[in-house]
């Protein structure tokens, strides 16, 4: 499903990635791990192709880095859900209008955006804030908020960087619960992290990243 | 549902970014401000210049053996002259009575008979109003047997045409000027309003927002200003047109040409400097 074959990335001159093979499969959940500037961030962009290799070939799905057409970059990241550490939601919208953006984007209708953004939030525990403002969240609701919105489209991969960073331990296992759930629905997840913990308590598949190469996958 | 999506965003800007709009829309009334007023002086200056030509008369003064029968028909063969709108012909009785009003004596009193020709005040049509032309029918004017002289004033006419080019010239520039100005300083401001609701761009393009997608609401909201800067530009321009009227120069016109431009031109540099912000943004 997702695919990397000896792929290279550089940015302004540098060498971020180097010869990164590795294949993730249908439903699969793995941890992207590895110190800071290992390149971790690096494989989640180039996998929602904000980033392209410059040497190697990435399948996401059905496109390919290599024959990706700019006008088809919209329609896989309609099935690529990503989460940030930093969030991303737009503060001057609530918690429902947060969600239903990215169905919004799709030009979907209101019947179905209402009832899609309920199914999520109901999922992530939020139903009961959906009225309420980013500003008037804590950490761990803003993150469910973000997880809401990466799955509201049902995408078959869920991309996260270090989604747990910003919150305490208590709202990071319940991030790590609501990952779980969903992956048992079938949808894949690639987890850029740092916890070490976490990793332990969901033990999963490790990807390990140092200097831009996989040292063990 | 995405075009009543697009046209509730492009408004909601409004609100979201209140400081960054409000400085845009300032910047629009100023600039299409600076371009109306322009407009509106080229504009009267130009109709000054053509009130003047419009008064230019030819004064034919025909020999003094010539009597009032053959004074009409040659006022015909003038009036047959290609750009001649009118001709009056103008009596020796009716010269002694001008003469008289003018100077407040009678000329046979002054002078013991009336030596006044007649004379034919020649209108000139408007197209033929130029030094050029006007020679071109004073030499025709001369060419009429009984005809002793033309005069008009060949040196106001000669002065006019040696600066009206370099007028037109200056305004053209200057109005050239104007308009680039407006147009890099709005595209500047519209810049910096995308600039600064770039999260939100990138948050679309993350959820899988087309280009086309992200960039109507922002076009939307570029139209609405260019929109809302002209209209209040076309108000202060009709404010000052009052005033000028009121207290500087009482025949100043303001054409609705003028107003319709504003609007139009302000519309067209909202859409297109926000389609082209978020393009380059985009890109």
């Amino acid at each position: 499903m997702i695919e990397f074959y000896n792929v290279d990335v550089d940015i302004d001159g540098q060498d971020i990635l180097r010869n990164i093979s590795f294949r993730l499969l249908k439903g699969e959940f793995a941890y992207l791990v590895g110190p800071s500037g290992a390149g971790k961030s690096t494989v989640l962009r180039i996998i929602y192709m904000d980033l392209f290799p410059a040497q190697g070939m990435v399948i996401v799905g059905q496109y390919s880095s290599a024959k990706m057409r700019h006008a088809d970059i919209p329609i896989l990241r309609r099935q690529v859900g990503v989460v940030f550490q930093d969030f991303k939601l737009l503060n001057d919208r609530n918690v429902f209008e947060n969600v239903a953006f990215a169905l919004r984007v799709t030009g979907a209708s209101s019947t179905d955006i209402k009832r899609k953004v309920f199914r999520v939030l109901a999922e992530v525990n939020l139903g009961h804030r959906r009225n309420h403002y980013p500003e008037e969240l804590s950490g761990g609701e803003k993150q469910r908020v973000a997880i809401a919105r990466a799955i509201v489209n049902n995408p078959f991969i869920v991309l996260a960087d270090e989604p747990t960073g910003s919150i305490d331990n208590r709202s990071a296992m319940e991030i790590m619960n609501i990952f779980e759930k969903i992956n048992k629905q079938g949808t894949a997840i690639l987890m850029a992290t740092h916890n070490h913990q976490l990793i332990e308590q969901f033990p999963h598949r490790i990807i390990y990243l140092k200097n831009g190469e996989i040292s063990t996958s | 549902m995405t075009f009543f999506f697009t046209i509730k965003e492009g408004f909601k800007g409004f609100g979201r970014a209140r400081l960054s709009t409000t400085i845009t829309i300032i910047s629009v009334a100023f600039a299409l401000l600076l371009i109306g007023y322009f407009i509106m002086f080229s504009m009267n200056i130009n109709n000054l210049i053509g009130d003047v030509r419009s008064k230019i008369e030819l004064d034919v003064f025909l020999i003094p053996a010539i009597n009032e029968t053959d004074g009409y028909k040659i006022q015909q063969q003038i009036l047959r002259i290609n750009g001649v709108e009118g001709v009056e012909l103008i009596s020796k009785e009716k010269a002694a009575l001008k003469f008289e009003k003018e100077f407040g004596r009678d000329i046979i009193d002054v002078l013991g008979s009336n030596p006044l020709p007649i004379t034919c005040t020649v209108k000139i049509r408007e197209g033929f109003q130029s030094a050029v032309a006007i020679s071109g029918i004073v030499r025709e004017i001369e060419k009429i047997i009984g005809v002793d002289e033309v005069v008009y004033q060949r040196d106001l006419l000669s002065i006019i045409d040696r600066y009206i080019n370099l007028i037109y010239i200056i305004a053209g520039s200057i109005g050239f000027l104007l308009i680039v100005i407006a147009v890099v300083l709005l595209y500047n401001t519209i810049r910096l309003t995308i600039l600064a609701r770039r999260d939100i761009i990138e948050i679309m393009k993350l959820v899988g927002a087309t280009s086309a997608f992200i960039r109507r609401p922002f076009v939307v909201e570029g139209f609405m200003q260019g929109l809302i800067g002209a209209l209040i530009a076309c108000g202060l321009l009709y404010i000052s047109l009052l005033i000028v009227q009121q207290w500087i120069y009482p025949y100043a016109v303001g054409r609705p040409e003028v107003y319709a431009f504003i609007v139009v031109f302000g519309m067209a540099i909202g859409l297109f400097s926000s389609r082209l912000s978020v393009s380059k943004h985009l890109s």
